[in-house]
């Protein structure tokens, strides 16, 4: 289990607000933690999915997509915060995310 | 009786710009379609995985269950137009707790979009 940092915290947040700047284009600035990420920024699913993938080989983590979806459906994600906490989660816990 | 309905749109520019950065397959790909489907897609071109994708989509969006997954569900082209669905143990042990029976699939192509519905419909007893 991996141990989260407040790097780690802010490496993630980064490549979050970075990635969906450029996605969504529009300005760093203006995407926040509270930017909800259908209604404000325009993003879906596949977004989610690159994001995912994004951070599974920067993390080298092993967890599987099912893993993922069945976490979401549980605790379904509106805001840039959310989906931050939940990539935490994630990179902490892997595959075994769906036992907390 | 219908089960479930599920409708999903997805923008071949950015579907190409994830799944196929570089020129080559996103390992994306490999997490969401069988061996079997990324075969039968390559021989269809992009556009198959991204008719792939969006009939997943909608699929999870029809059934609404969890315990599915995206390799759950298989789906193969075939020159004449038509597709085969195919699915695992887990999910034909699903379909049939819940007497689902026909899996309907329908895709529209525009230049911007390509739209897929599903609609899952249960035997009438």
């Amino acid at each position: 289990m991996a141990q989260i940092t407040d790097k780690t915290r802010e490496e993630v947040k980064e490549v979050v607000l970075n990635f969906f700047a450029e996605e969504c284009e529009v300005d760093m600035d203006d995407i926040t933690e509270e930017s909800n990420i259908i209604t404000d920024l325009d993003g879906d699913s596949l977004m989610f999915l690159e994001l995912i993938e994004i951070f599974k080989k920067k993390y080298n983590l092993n967890i599987e997509l099912k893993t993922i979806g069945k976490y979401a459906v549980k605790h379904p994600v509106k805001t840039i915060k959310e989906l931050i906490d939940m990539q935490l989660l994630i990179i902490e816990h892997e595959n075994k995310i769906l036992d907390i | 009786m219908i089960f479930g309905c599920g409708i999903d749109i997805e923008e071949p520019e950015r579907f190409n710009k994830h799944y196929f950065a570089e020129g080559k397959l996103s390992d994306l790909i490999y997490d969401i379609f069988s061996t079997r489907e990324i075969e039968n897609f390559s021989v269809f071109g992009k556009e198959a995985f991204l008719k792939g994708f969006s009939f997943k989509e909608s699929f999870y969006k029809a059934i609404h269950d969890e315990n599915v997954g995206f390799k759950d569900i298989e789906i193969f082209f075939n020159t004449d137009g038509r597709v085969q669905i195919k699915s695992s143990a887990l999910l034909t042990d699903l379909l049939k707790n819940l007497k689902i029976n026909e899996i309907k699939t329908e895709f529209q192509e525009t230049e911007k979009y390509v739209i897929s519905k599903v609609i899952l419909i249960q035997i009438n007893e």
